[in-house]
């Protein structure tokens, strides 16, 4: 079975990562150097679960 | 076993983020210690996606260690500061007075900067799955998320 990492980026920059076809932990293994190029992993679980965005404005919105 | 992660984006390599700047009509200026701002923080907002509510200093408003700029911008036209990480963590959070939209930088790198961070996103995930031997895919769905697929 060939071994799949997808990303899914959305329109506010989150982002998903998700694997297939991996054994054990090696699928942890395979996207902890991925998500540390992204940033930072705020979840890791089977199920997908998009965080709150932070945007880090100054000010509020006119 | 598999698994589902979500990732927080922040700025991890210059290269990439010089290379997603490119891209979509921004330039990071290396080594900028400033960022062009309202210049004075008036503490109208304290949201959730405020920098103040994410444990940023006002005081610090406006001091970076490299900025991104739109190409070719007006002298009005706000800029993004890169600052350390809050947490520690490798790499730059990007900060930004969203005010009327930047004065015209959310124009170009996307309400909230979600044009730069998908962008950056992107490139990142591309350039380290085919170092890593992934043959990639890309597609963009009628939501306009990119979907990255990296088999082997």
């Amino acid at each position: 079975m060939p071994q799949q990492i997808d990303v899914v980026i959305d329109t506010n920059g989150d982002i998903v990562v998700s694997t297939k076809g991996f054994t054990g932990k090696s699928c942890q293994e395979a996207t902890a150097q991925l998500e540390r190029a992204l940033g930072a992993t705020t979840s890791d679980r089977p199920t997908a679960e998009m965080h709150k965005p932070v945007a880090n404005v100054l000010r509020g919105r006119s | 076993m598999s698994h589902v992660s979500s990732v927080k984006a922040y700025v991890t390599d210059l290269k990439v983020c010089a290379a997603a700047c490119e891209e979509i009509g921004l330039e990071l200026v290396t080594g900028a210690t400033s960022y062009r701002w309202y210049g004075k923080w008036v503490n109208d907002y304290s949201g959730g996606a405020a920098a103040v509510s994410n444990g940023h200093d006002p005081k610090t408003f406006g001091t970076c260690e490299h900025k991104i700029r739109v190409k070719g911008a007006g002298a009005h036209t706000y800029e993004i500061g890169l600052v350390r990480r809050l947490d520690g963590g490798p790499g730059w959070e990007l900060l930004y007075d969203n005010w009327c939209g930047g004065q015209g930088l959310e124009a170009v790198a996307g309400a909230g900067l979600g044009k730069l961070k998908q962008t950056l996103a992107q490139t990142t995930s591309i350039q380290h799955l085919q170092k890593q031997g992934y043959r990639v895919t890309k597609r963009v769905d009628e939501q306009g998320r990119i979907h990255i697929g990296g088999i082997k």
